[in-house]
């Protein structure tokens, strides 16, 4: 963007912006969606940028464009009618609406056909010149992981993506790409180096929206945001940590995508890994978006390799049978549809992992993730050590429940403690009690989804939670040791009834005296 | 602006105690609201606390306030005090309403209530107040304290100075008086309608980002409004003059500031009628600066009561965008102007700067 006149002398920061900060809302921009026509834009793209306008967090410089294969003459009307099935505000605001919908619009064409980009550009012009957008552009590729590579070079070929410069006020081109980040190492380094090719790191987002969500961003606050809890997390009071990923639904109906898949790449590999480096990371220097992502990596650089035949000690993977699921009859995995009679892919995946460093060694970290197990929930326990000496136990009675901690991520977002207190009365009898802080209590029930805040943090150029290259690299490396090991070693598949929490030959994972628990 | 609490009337001192024995009587209540489980659910009631707030008006204003506070509550629950003055009250009495205000938290879980004390005061407790309000708040929690439209004056300014936080609406208060209040406190003080009016310095803000010494070069400026209400050129002029380093003060010609460089800067006001637009609506901000021998002009002006404002610049740089100044409920601006930190000391700057203009020109 040229500047209207140059003088040396000027200031080095627009004065009237002073302030503007606190309101954290985007710069003017186009957001350009690939896969426009998908679920993730009817379901969560769209309706996040909805309510993004409704907060006022979109620049009035905001333009949305989709682009997808198939033709949508009346794309802003289809808009609407998902924001109003899927928008946690509703009704759709008439007024909020009309001002978003003039800044829509659509661009058909192949990805891979180069008069698709030549369009697009033509309309982003159209767009910069209407809409005041400023050149300023996040390009969200919103489609399967084998079409990332081939828009990446068409933005680039067409001059849609430049490199990043480092002038003030320039413009920005930013990419946004959705998991799966590859499917083993391999391929994870293949896109990884490809992107590279074409665009520089702080140029691509790579989402994982459990990052989005205001519950997972809490475990930072409340790590680092207090001072009570950080002398706490570590070895020296730690026993061990749970960290459970669970649904009740099962593959709904996607049952070909996950043969190919299984709950260790789908749901391990990102999300519960991501809330593994939350709760074990060093503070941060700062939270600039490198100095945390550098602490997150170096907790993935520091978890012990399971590889080998520890795979069998050390990992179980299940698969749903038949059951009861919140008091309906459900399939077996094997009944579902696309899914193979004979089918091995796993629906559960638990393991124990040990932490190689200073904060952590020698505290063991129980994981599990499965779909259709008693009810949806994704939460973090740390469980503290037993009291060194029962003063109050010599009569047998009250609870022996150790001190405990939980994080709920959904639902029910909020944190509970767990103590023990005196039962009034004569005696010393003890019950456990929980102090209980509940999101949707303190801030009411409508908390940003996890898009909006991912969304906004893309074109604010706010890098912090999303993954960066390195970090998926050792996720993917750490997650394909495993599954070679099942493979080498013909790990077996352990069928759990549908409703259940898992099968129980992962009760064998926890050291003696640890119980999984009961959500 | 203010309410007719009269203080001309002298009345005899308060009874020792009569004010302990009204807070008692809150504090039954309170704990009578909080005793009890729900009706529906039969459990108990879950409390959420993150402020205490402390809103003081005219007792007219007492309805449109509940409806507010009981949306902000669904997001930034604790409890609110209800403050107005009434000269129907006995000089030295305060009459209490409590109330819990509960919402449903979904499935069968307890409801999620906080409490609402309603106090109206008469004309001889206004240095009181404080000391009743600090007595009830929920412990460590802020006080912020809001100055609705009414507020007795003698009320607002003895609760300022115990206030964690200060919110005023320039909307109908005036900015010298809002200055003097935020004199009085330490605490950060923000405007509501200086966050109603960010559309428009956003609007502003943009003309010199690609031209940032042009915030050096300014030399006239041109505000309109409607007619009657407050005036929203003072808190528009006070930002530009606090921001870009303009001298406001007696030495200068009203209708005139002075750039940091020693140029003018002239400043001129137009009223206009548009219909359905009410009084004391910003219309338009144009500017002009002069920088190395080329004049940029900006331009953001809207033409009807639609909420579309047409964004122009003129120079080596021509641009024509519109854009919705937007609107937003009144429960969201009180949450932003809690919530808000990092503008305050922008907010602070604008309105004493715009009194300071106001005095000047002798409103």
């Amino acid at each position: 963007m040229k500047r209207a006149v140059d003088s040396s002398d000027g200031p080095e920061s627009n004065p009237l912006r002073e302030g503007m900060n606190e309101d954290r809302s985007a710069p003017p921009c186009a957001l350009i969606i690939f896969g426009a026509s998908g679920d993730l834009t009817r379901r969560k793209l769209v309706p996040a940028v909805y309510n993004l306008s409704q907060s006022r967090l979109v620049s009035s410089s905001f333009a949305v464009v989709g682009v997808a294969r198939r033709p949508k003459p009346e794309f802003a009307a289809e808009m609407k009618e998902h924001v109003s099935r899927y928008s946690r505000r509703k009704p759709v605001d008439e007024a909020i609406w009309r001002d978003l919908a003039k800044g829509m619009s659509y661009v058909q064409g192949s990805f891979d056909e180069e008069a698709t980009y030549e369009k697009l550009r033509e309309e982003l012009a159209r767009v910069d010149r209407e809409r005041g957008t400023a050149q300023n552009r996040v390009f969200y590729l919103a489609v399967g992981p084998d079409q990332v590579p081939e828009i990446v070079r068409g933005l680039r070929s067409a001059g849609l993506v430049l490199p990043p410069s480092e002038e003030p006020g320039a413009p920005f081109q930013r990419v946004v790409v959705e998991k799966p980040f590859g499917e083993d190492l391999p391929s994870a380094h293949a896109l990884n180096r490809e992107l590279l090719s074409q665009l520089a790191e702080s140029q691509i987002y790579r989402i994982d929206h459990y990052l989005g969500k205001e519950t997972v961003q809490n475990l930072l606050v409340l790590r680092f945001g207090n001072t009570i809890f950080e002398p706490l997390w570590s070895r020296r009071h730690v026993d061990h940590v749970q960290i459970t990923v669970a649904e009740d639904i099962g593959v709904e109906g996607r049952g070909k995508f996950y043969e190919g898949v299984g709950i260790t790449r789908d749901i391990v590999q990102n999300h519960a890994l991501q809330i593994l480096t939350l709760v074990a990371m060093e503070p941060p220097a700062s939270w600039d978006a490198d100095a945390v992502r550098d602490e997150k990596v170096k907790v993935m650089r520091s978890l012990r390799p399971i590889r080998g035949e520890d795979v069998l000690t050390q990992t179980v993977r299940g698969q749903y049978g038949s059951g009861m699921v919140r008091g309906d009859r459900v399939p077996a995995y094997r009944e579902e549809p696309d899914v193979a009679p004979e089918s091995t892919t796993e629906t559960y995946m638990a393991m124990t992992m040990q932490l190689d460093n200073w904060r952590w060694g020698g505290v063991p970290f129980y994981m599990r993730s499965g779909k259709r197990l008693a009810k949806r929930i994704a939460e973090v326990v740390l469980h503290f050590k037993p009291l060194p000496h029962r003063l109050f136990r010599e009569d047998g009675e009250g609870s022996a429940e150790p001190n405990s901690l939980v994080i709920r991520i959904q639902p029910d977002e909020g944190i509970s403690m767990r103590f023990g207190t005196k039962v009034p009365g004569g005696g010393v009898a003890i019950r456990d009690v929980a102090m209980d802080f509940r999101y949707g209590a303190a801030f009411g029930s409508s908390s940003p989804e996890a898009y909006e805040r991912l969304i906004l943090d893309a074109m604010r150029g706010e890098a912090t939670l999303f993954t960066r290259a390195d970090e998926v690299e050792a996720q993917w490396g750490f997650i394909d040791a495993i599954i070679d090991g099942w493979r080498e070693h013909d790990a077996p598949l352990s069928v759990y009834t549908a409703g259940s929490w898992g099968p129980i030959e992962s009760n064998a994972l926890l050291d003696e005296g640890d119980e999984w628990r009961r959500p | 602006m203010e309410a007719a609490v009269s203080d001309s009337i002298p009345a005899p001192p308060l009874p020792a105690g009569q004010l302990s024995e009204t807070l008692n009587a809150i504090e039954r209540e309170l704990g009578a609201i909080w005793a009890e489980p729900d009706g529906d659910t039969g459990l108990p009631k879950v409390r959420a606390s993150t402020l205490n707030l402390a809103v003081v008006s005219g007792a007219s204003q007492l309805d449109g306030l509940r409806e507010v506070t009981d949306t902000l509550s669904e997001t930034h629950a604790g409890r609110v005090f209800l403050i107005y003055g009434d000269g129907h009250i006995p000089p030295w009495s305060i009459q209490h309403e409590v109330s819990g205000v509960c919402r449903p938290s979904g499935g069968q879980a307890a409801p999620v209530c906080n409490d609402r004390i309603e106090l109206g005061c008469g004309a001889m407790v206004a240095p009181r107040v404080p000391s009743v309000v600090g007595a009830l708040a929920l412990p460590e929690l802020p006080l912020v304290v809001g100055v609705a439209r009414g507020a007795p004056r003698k009320i607002s300014e003895a609760l300022v100075t115990v206030a964690d936080r200060v919110i005023t609406d320039s909307s109908h208060t005036a900015v010298t008086r809002i200055a003097e209040l935020a004199r009085s406190t330490s605490a950060p003080v923000c405007d509501l309608e200086f966050l109603r009016t960010r559309a428009w310095r956003e609007l502003c803000a943009r003309f010199f980002d690609d031209a940032l010494s042009a915030t050096q070069a300014v030399s006239r400026v041109q505000i309109a409004r409607t007619p009657g209400g407050e005036d929203p050129a003072a808190l528009l002029i006070g930002w530009l003059a606090s921001r870009l380093g303009w001298d406001l003060s007696g030495a200068v010609e009203p209708g005139r500031a002075v750039r940091r460089d020693g140029g003018p800067v002239e400043v001129e006001l137009v009223e206009e009628t548009v219909p359905n637009l009410p009084p004391g609506e910003l219309l338009g901000v144009s500017m002009k600066a002069e920088l190395s021998g080329e004049t940029l002009s900006m331009r953001c002006w809207r033409n009807d009561a639609s909420s579309i404002v047409h964004w122009s610049r003129r120079g080596p740089r021509h641009d024509d965008h519109e854009h919705t100044l937007g609107s937003r409920d009144e429960a969201r601006i009180v949450a932003k102007a809690i919530d808000g930190s990092g503008g305050d000391a922008v907010c602070r700057e604008a309105l004493l700067a715009a009194a300071l203009w106001q005095r000047r020109q002798g409103q």
